[in-house]
């Protein structure tokens, strides 16, 4: 029976199973890893092929009906995501179906895009080394959870940012990257603070190159996350122990669910 | 001066037109030249480009950069995507070995961005690498990759048991991949992203 499933990576890879099938698979892959390194491997030994292809001369005008076709149609599409972005994406386990899927997967790529274009510190090289250990690993499956993503307000000056908070079996993480930060001067860092009923607590410092920056946090295996806020301050050194320095990027955030 | 392909990625989803205009600008031969060798219809072929910017525009797509190179990740959407529509097309492509004539650009190369030429190279190298593979397996990666077919459907359209397509699947890209694994250190050192 697993046998017969296994059969299908080819099928799958290729686009040709039935809407049935093709759930079916996808339930089995998250958890054969046969068939997510079998998946891995086609993906891998095919990477050359597209270059086959001879070079075409592309058809007269088709960069200005394409991207005219495509920006004309945004506008609209744009505005609606800036008021929808303001509150808190609250994420479910991943589904099976095919739109949870696309949800979910659609979200990780802020958080690696963001990871890899702004300065970082250890926390970020951890991040990325883990992240290698899953590069076999297809895109279907989902390694980190995206628990949350929040969009934070400036308090002070035009910084923007999101906040992501991240579950990767029982640990939790939350990444914070920023953009239009103000200078630093001197040993002056960015703080990431959570916040509770009891005050701030620490999460991470860091610098910028330019005007962006980010951050990993990872919680302290098991504990549980209990704060409802989370900020980011301009510090004059990188021990203050609670906020000294204006806060420039704020928000709420609801608890990851305990599912 | 120059971004990086993950930068202007960062920056389409913020929504920045230009920073779409420039990966256009980059991958459009690319993209369009991939989606002709699968559709092997002009036309076609341009809507799929449509689809595969549109995709990276307003869907936010989903590029990992932890998982590959954007290039490659931009190539396997052209690639489902052209899959998508000769499935749902009634009509099967017949199967053709050779690319359909079309104009080359081989001629014409000093008006192509200077990513052309890397492709070029590349593309000879790889050309090279399949004409040394036997006539059965060009034929068997030819029906797996380009023209996305079932197990099933290569097994009745080679003859050969359904049992072994998988296997003869691989024993071609290995070939294929060993021919090319001389030449792969040149793009090793990331200066090249196509
Ligand atoms: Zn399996």
């Amino acid at each position: 029976m697993e046998r017969v499933i296994c059969d299908l990576t080819i099928d799958y890879f290729n686009d040709q199973l039935t809407a049935e099938e093709k759930e079916r698979f996808e339930q089995h892959l998250e958890g054969c890893s046969e068939c997510q390194q079998e998946l891995a491997e086609w993906q891998m030994l095919s990477e050359d092929l597209p270059y086959v292809s001879e070079m075409v001369e592309p058809p007269i005008g088709m960069k200005e009906r394409v991207l005219g076709s495509i920006l004309d149609n945004s506008s609209s599409v744009a505005e609606q995501e800036t008021v929808q972005s303001d509150t808190v994406v609250p994420f479910q386990q991943p589904q099976s179906t095919k739109s949870g899927r696309q949800t979910t997967a659609r979200w990780i790529p802020l958080i690696a895009a963001a990871l890899v274009l702004s300065l970082v510190g250890n926390a970020y090289l951890g991040w990325m080394v883990q992240d290698q250990q899953q590069a076999l690993v297809t895109q279907s499956e989902t390694v980190d959870q995206l628990v949350a993503l929040v969009n934070l307000q400036p308090l002070e000056g035009d910084s923007s940012g999101t906040a992501s908070i991240v579950r990767n079996g029982d640990e939790i993480r939350v990444v914070v990257q920023a953009s239009s930060l103000p200078e630093l001067s001197d040993e002056e860092v960015y703080q990431v603070w959570l916040i509770d009923e009891d005050g701030p607590d620490r999460a991470g410092t860091f610098t910028s190159t330019g005007t962006d920056g980010a951050v990993v946090y990872t919680l302290p295996a098991g504990q549980d996350f209990s704060w409802d806020q989370i900020a980011v301050s301009h510090e004059p050194t990188k021990d203050s122990e609670s906020p000294l320095g204006e806060v420039l990027l704020a928000s709420a955030i609801s608890a990851p669910g305990n599912e | 001066m120059s971004f990086t392909d993950e930068q202007l990625y960062e920056r389409i989803l913020e929504k920045d037109s230009e920073a779409l205009e420039t990966l256009y600008n980059k991958y459009e031969r690319l993209v369009f030249s991939f989606a002709y060798r699968m559709m092997q219809d002009k036309q076609r072929a341009e809507d799929v480009v449509q689809d595969v910017f549109s995709k990276l525009w307003r869907d936010h797509a989903t590029f990992d950069a932890s998982r590959g190179k954007f290039s490659s990740w931009l190539l396997t959407m052209t690639r489902n995507r052209c899959l998508d529509l000769i499935r749902k097309s009634s009509k099967q492509q017949e199967v053709g070995l050779l690319d359909k004539d079309a104009e080359r650009v081989n001629d014409t190369l000093h008006d192509a961005p200077e990513q052309a030429v890397e492709w070029k190279e590349k593309s000879e190298r790889i050309r090279e690498a399949m004409s040394h593979l036997k006539e059965d397996q060009r034929k068997i990666v030819e029906l797996f990759y380009f023209h996305g077919y079932s197990q099933d459907r290569i097994s009745k359209d080679l003859d050969i048991p359904l049992g072994t397509v998988k296997g003869r699947i691989r024993l071609a890209l290995q070939h294929l991949r060993k021919r090319l694994e001389p030449e792969r250190g040149e793009f090793a050192d990331g200066t090249s992203d196509m």
